[in-house]
């Protein structure tokens, strides 16, 4: 296992290649300029050709782009906007958004999975069709609508909760306060799809052969779902959850930008607006990263749900 | 009842109800078990011979499975009416069973030890974990997989079929049960296998004084394992008695006509016999006698509900032809 761990993780070298090859063409086949979105459209030519020679925008594309490789492995690579190098101020921002995330995906497992076993176990119940209802809800509304609208629930009709901003690490108590809504409006995304495939993966096992032979030996109700029917269901429910995991990033810069959460997401936004091009560069780089560690780790978990995988 | 008597089914009828109308999966059936007895149930497939099974451990899905009449007596219970409860404390205990298919039957990813302890855990809860543990390897033993100790820790999809049909009769008799139910265990594997796992549960019923339902659709398998058989066609029994009275003074056309389909070596033989026809479709089948529009002998008395005739304490068949001849029920 841990060989594959290490040889995962030297794929990362050419997939980061690739990536940061991709990202380097799209901002430079975007029209606009650094200099001109910098300095604005009364500059002079002077002033102009100035920025362009600081920030190396004169030099060949190659050249340009194996030196913000360099520099931003290094940490030498400098924001156009932003105070301090490239790599120390996604880092910073990263713990925000790593927190917010693991919260959705922590509250969108506690209720969907429970939810989607009793609506397989029910099938066809007044619980089933509510819950597959309010998913299918779930899975069409855009988060940054959700996230409006539990704003407007939470913080202006009913007051008890911060409207938008960071309060601190997800630990303390007023982090926690901070970080329920906007963590609540990205778990929708996320709970929807996983209370649908958790309905449906049980009830493809629960018509399974060796279900029958576990309720042959007298096994109860109970067990036989919880303990012969989830864990094999939890296959299934693992890949859903990892795939969505990409979504979750993609929904993550929508949620950080309505709730003003200083995330990578909105940095990136931030970034992108400004033309800030070793900012943007930088942050989809490390959001790369990240998201390929954690398809690792949903693979590594594979191989404990599955015994017919084994990573030797 | 018969003190030797230990399981007996009366007048079951068990249902399914679908989209296109109610089915019946098996319509008054009767049979009884005895001590140490071995009962084959033959019939083609959807004759109704699982779904009588089932009925007896109430597997049936329920809905759309119902069993609607008739009576399952065992140890004084009747099955059909017993509580959940009860029902868990015979499954596997008192009565287990193993199923057609081995390669679907084993759940993939729990260790197969842990998977035939369970029923010891669930049974004996006075049992300790090693003393589970050392119960699982001598069942493993048993039923002839070497190197058991290691095989515990293994799981199903690193055993081949025949040796997951025998995993599955070390689990069934974990708990040494009264009676074991054999659902085809030897439809899904190669003729070998299929000699060894029939020897196998022969030897094992012998040593274990079990009573054995055999449900079977080959009459080779019949042959070699019954006591006595009920031939099963279109969810009721047509033809009961002991084995060498079914296999050699057979009375039902449709008992003759499956003797007849059996491919012989001893003779020279250009095609083989089949029955004409169809099984009737089971939400449409005909009055009367079920067999009669594919019978070689039919009648205008078969549109009637044929008779039982007797032709031995144990011997019956349900068939107008020995309507004067037999007598009556």
């Amino acid at each position: 296992m841990l060989n594959y761990t290490i040889r995962r993780l030297l794929l990362l070298i050419p997939l980061l290649l690739f990536v940061s090859l991709f990202v380097f063409a799209i901002l430079k086949l975007s029209p606009g300029d650094p200099a001109t979105a910098l300095l604005g459209d009364q500059a002079t030519e002077e002033a102009i050709a100035l920025a362009r020679a600081k920030y190396a925008l004169d030099q060949p594309f190659y050249l340009q782009y194996l030196q913000m490789m360099v520099n931003f492995f290094s940490g030498e690579l400098q924001s156009i906007f932003y105070k301090g190098n490239v790599l120390s101020i996604v880092l910073q921002r990263l713990p925000a958004t790593l927190e917010l995330g693991f919260l959705s995906l922590l509250i969108a497992v506690i209720i969907s999975i429970p939810v989607g076993i009793i609506s397989a176990v029910r099938r066809n119940s007044f619980f089933d069709y509510a819950s597959m209802s309010v998913a299918m809800f779930g899975v069409s509304i855009p988060v940054f609508f959700t996230g409006i609208l539990l704003i407007y629930l939470f913080a202006v009709i009913l007051k008890v909760l911060p409207a938008s901003g960071y309060g601190g690490h997800l630990w303390t108590i007023e982090g926690l306060r901070h970080m329920i809504l906007p963590a609540l409006s990205l778990s929708f995304v996320l709970m929807a799809s996983t209370t649908r495939l958790t309905r449906s993966a049980m009830l493809e096992v629960i018509n399974q052969d060796y279900i029958r032979t576990a309720r042959a030996k007298g096994v109860s109700r109970f067990v036989v779902i919880m303990h012969h029917a989830f864990k094999n269901a939890l296959i299934p429910i693992t890949t859903n959850i990892g795939n969505q995991i990409a979504r979750m990033f993609a929904g993550a810069v929508l949620t950080e930008t309505v709730f003003a959460w200083p995330g990578v997401g909105r940095l990136a936004v931030n970034a992108i607006f400004r033309r800030d091009e070793p900012l943007v560069f930088g942050c989809v780089l490390l959001m790369a990263v990240v998201y390929v560690i954690i398809n690792l780790l949903v693979d590594l978990v594979y191989g404990f749900l599955n015994p017919q995988i084994s990573y030797d | 009842m018969d003190p030797d008597i230990l399981l007996e089914v009366k007048d079951l009828q068990t249902t399914f109800t679908t989209e296109d109308g109610v089915v019946n999966g098996c319509n008054g059936v009767s049979y009884s078990l005895k001590k140490g007895e071995t009962l084959a149930v033959v019939g083609e497939s959807g004759s109704g011979k699982s779904v009588t099974a089932m009925s007896i451990l109430r597997l049936i899905p329920e809905p759309p499975g119902q069993i609607v009449r008739g009576q399952i007596l065992f140890d004084g219970i009747d099955l059909t009416t017993a509580s959940e409860k009860e029902m868990r404390k015979i499954r596997g205990k008192e009565i287990a069973m193993i199923f057609q298919e081995p390669m679907t039957s084993l759940n993939p990813v729990i260790t197969v030890g842990r998977q035939i302890g369970e029923s010891l855990k669930l049974h004996e809860p006075q049992l300790s974990s090693t003393k589970i543990k050392q119960r699982v390897i001598e069942l493993l033993d048993l039923v002839g997989i070497p190197s058991a100790e290691q095989r515990c820790n293994e799981f199903p999809h690193q055993l081949s079929g025949g040796m997951k049909q025998r995993v599955m009769i070390a689990m069934a008799l974990a708990c040494s049960p009264r009676i074991l139910i054999a659902d085809e265990p030897t439809s899904a594997l190669d003729v070998t296998i299929q000699a060894q796992i029939l020897s196998l549960i022969k030897k094992l019923q012998q040593q274990l004084d079990m009573s054995v339902l055999m449900i079977t659709h080959d009459l080779a398998v019949v042959a070699e394992t019954a006591d006595s058989v009920a031939v099963m066609y279109s969810g009721r029994i047509v033809e009961y008695g002991a084995v060498d009275e079914i296999f050699h003074q057979s009375k039902h056309p449709y008992l003759d006509g499956l003797k007849k389909s059996m491919p012989r070596l001893d003779i020279e033989q250009e095609e083989l016999y089949t029955i004409a026809g169809m099984v009737p479709n089971p939400l449409d089948i005909p009055s009367g006698c079920p067999f009669r529009s594919r019978c070689p002998q039919e009648m205008a008395c078969c549109q009637n509900e044929p008779p039982t005739i007797f032709f031995s304490d144990s011997h019956y068949a349900r068939c107008w032809l020995y309507a004067d001849g037999g007598h009556h029920d």
